[in-house]
């Protein structure tokens, strides 16, 4: 019996003692894993996204916003009813065009993404059905209250190769850093509903929201640009076009309108060719509109005088093989420097570049900022590089003067005659005015990039353009009373080596009131078919939406 | 002895009671966070429905349903027609 009992308190020893060790194995070797466990279990870490910046036009309108939609995810190895149940059940709160992937079957999967783009109101019928295994992720989404305008200035949101929300393009790619914040997390104990345990430990770092950008854009401007850009377009039967706005005083950009343009809250159905913007990013032969810089460059540097009147204007030049002519076979004799801008001479224009010679020349290019960036805060800015001066010829100096076998942007066209309407200073387009974020403002002054010209010259060639308006090809068109100093162009359109003849990009840049300038706009159509020529297409256009800006801007005509 | 017993009673019952009042915070704290997020879902729903109503492209439909006319459109036929008295 004692032997017995004596077993007995052996194995209960024993039994102790293996609890013992393993609770010594638990408590000491293997603490570390198992609190980690513990804490993954009773404790979570959620993210905290933070909230992306907003964009507001100059009337504090936002034109772009936030909305919350929900993905709809299912985690198949919970899921109790069949895919086709889901299916029948999902439909009739989504809609038919609702699909459940073929994935659902495979109740290996935990998170397989059903539906995007829901809303609450949606989300809360679904969870009205009570299907086990399914759930929602809070998503963020941008909102366009006035649609597509200004998609090209704008960009738009996308995710990165990491499925992070990344801006493109505009704004959007151009200030990602401003506008998207930085996510913040929370690290709490949860009790077996998930709901927050209080006076327990908890760790947060707040998310930090997008600052908020504040644009020069004016958004009656913008809407009436686009709105008549879109109507030039069909009533010229145009292939594309665009018509950007800007303040010679400041280099504020009022209005930037290209089409064809796509819809950022849908850019994914869109030909990824559109999602460049045309202003900065597509260089152009500048044909006519170019002779006001090159006349304020010769004028500037002192080779040719308004006054003085042109030797060889009498007839086409021969320049080695090429004769050059003037647009229309027309030519003027003894033509004084405004007769040539008025004519759109091309003749007279090599004239001026050949006074000035090639140094000169290039030189005034360099200071109207051609060849380089303007540095406009969008994101795709091009600039074709300038041709190194050894390369030029005399024949590529006299085309040149008339905008030929030359390439710029259009926004570095207008960032140039912005110098020529203010008197002399070139300054780079804005298109944000301020940045406000959580305890931060920065207002952004305008950035002076030079002096091309001097005010004097730049007096005589506001005259010249004055009366290019009143008396060119475009007098038509012009709005009664009103001082506008103008220049149109129609250029060829260089294809595979040489000049299509059936294809011309027409346009038209100006500025009014040209005795002190509230807004200098340059409009280009490509490949117009009514008329091939910027005096009946893109200028008309052009007066258009001045008679527009001044009777919302209350500018009283002068005479 | 039967004062340890009570005063451990005492214990255990205010024991008891904290434990039941920081799960009814903690119910509390989950409900406001709710309403939190629900505030703001309605506030941003507002804010998209303000800047809807008064965007140009709704005031210019509506207006067009309205009957109203561009002003240049206006002034055009009225030019137009006293060039023509």
């Amino acid at each position: 019996m004692a032997r017995r009992l004596k077993i007995v308190q052996l194995c209960f020893l024993a039994g102790f003692l293996a609890v013992l060790g393993k609770l010594f194995y638990w408590q000491i070797l293997d603490h570390q894993r198992l609190g980690a466990l513990a804490i993954q279990q009773y404790s979570t870490r959620r993210e905290v996204p933070a909230e992306r910046g907003i964009i507001y036009t100059l009337d504090d309108f936002p034109l772009v916003l936030n909305t919350k939609t929900y993905r709809l995810f299912a985690n198949p190895s919970q899921l109790k009813i069949t895919p086709a149940e889901l299916n029948a059940r999902l439909r009739e709160i989504i809609g038919p065009d609702f699909t459940p992937p073929s994935l659902l079957e495979n109740k290996n999967l935990q998170w397989l993404s059903l539906a995007t783009e829901i809303s609450s109101e949606t989300r809360a019928k679904i969870e009205k059905l009570a299907i086990a295994g399914l759930g929602f992720d809070e998503e963020e989404k941008r909102f366009y209250p006035e649609a597509s305008l200004s998609a090209h200035l704008l960009g738009f949101v996308g995710v990165d190769e990491n499925g992070r929300s990344k801006g493109y393009f505009g704004l959007e790619g151009f200030y990602d850093n401003e506008l998207r914040g930085k996510t913040g997390w929370r690290f709490f104990e949860q009790d077996a509903l998930g709901r927050p345990i209080p006076f327990t430990l908890e760790a947060e770092e707040k998310p930090i929201a997008g600052r908020n950008l504040f644009l020069n854009l004016d958004r009656a401007v913008q809407f009436i640009a686009e709105k008549y850009l879109k109507e030039g377009i069909e009533k010229y039967k145009a292939k594309s076009g665009t018509v950007t706005v800007m303040n010679p005083q400041t280099g504020a950009v009022l209005a930037m309108a290209a089409f064809p343009s796509y819809d950022p809250a849908s850019y994914y159905n869109f030909n990824s060719d559109l999602y460049r913007n045309p202003v900065i990013s597509s260089v152009f032969e500048p044909g006519s509109i170019f002779k006001v810089l090159v006349m304020a460059a010769g004028i500037d540097s002192g080779a040719v005088r308004a006054e003085e009147t042109c030797p060889i204007c009498a007839g086409p030049r021969q320049i080695y093989d090429y004769t050059i002519r003037t647009w229309n076979d027309r030519y003027y004799p003894n033509s004084s420097m405004t007769d040539i801008i008025v004519h759109s001479d091309n003749v007279g224009m090599t004239y001026v570049s050949g006074k000035m010679g090639l140094d000169v020349f290039y030189e005034y290019l360099k200071r109207f900022g051609l060849g380089e960036k303007t540095g406009i805060d969008l994101q795709g800015e091009l600039a074709a590089p300038l041709r190194e001066k050894k390369n030029w010829y005399e024949i590529d100096l006299a085309t040149a003067s008339f905008g030929q076998g030359i390439a710029v942007t259009p926004i570095q066209m207008l960032a140039a005659v912005s110098a020529i309407a203010n008197g002399g200073t070139l300054y780079q387009p804005q298109v944000v005015k301020k940045i406000i974020g959580e305890g931060r403002s920065v207002e952004i002054d305008p950035v002076v990039k030079g002096h091309p010209i001097s005010p004097a010259t730049a007096k005589i060639v506001t005259q010249m353009m004055i009366h290019a308006v009143e008396e060119g090809e475009a007098k038509w068109a012009k709005p009664a009373g009103y001082s506008i100093a103008g220049k149109t162009g129609t250029a060829q359109i260089p294809i595979a080596g040489h000049y299509d003849p059936e294809k011309t990009l027409a346009s038209f840049i100006g500025f009014a009131p040209a005795d002190h300038p509230r807004f200098v706009m340059l409009v280009t159509l490509s490949e117009p078919q009514t008329s091939p020529w910027g005096s009946e297409t893109a200028a008309p256009l052009w007066f258009n939406i001045a008679k527009e800006i001044f009777r919302l801007w209350k500018i009283p005509p002068t005479g | 002895m039967k004062k340890l017993i009570l005063i451990l009673s005492i214990l255990f019952i205010f024991q008891l009671l904290l434990m039941s009042r920081v799960t009814a915070c903690g119910e509390k704290m989950a409900d406001l966070d709710a309403q939190i997020s629900r505030l703001e879902e309605e506030n941003q729903k507002l804010e998209v429905k303000i800047a809807s109503n008064l965007s140009y492209r709704q005031i210019a439909q509506k207006a067009v349903e309205a009957g109203f006319l561009p002003v240049s459109d206006r002034l055009d036929r009225e030019f137009s027609m006293a060039i023509r008295r």
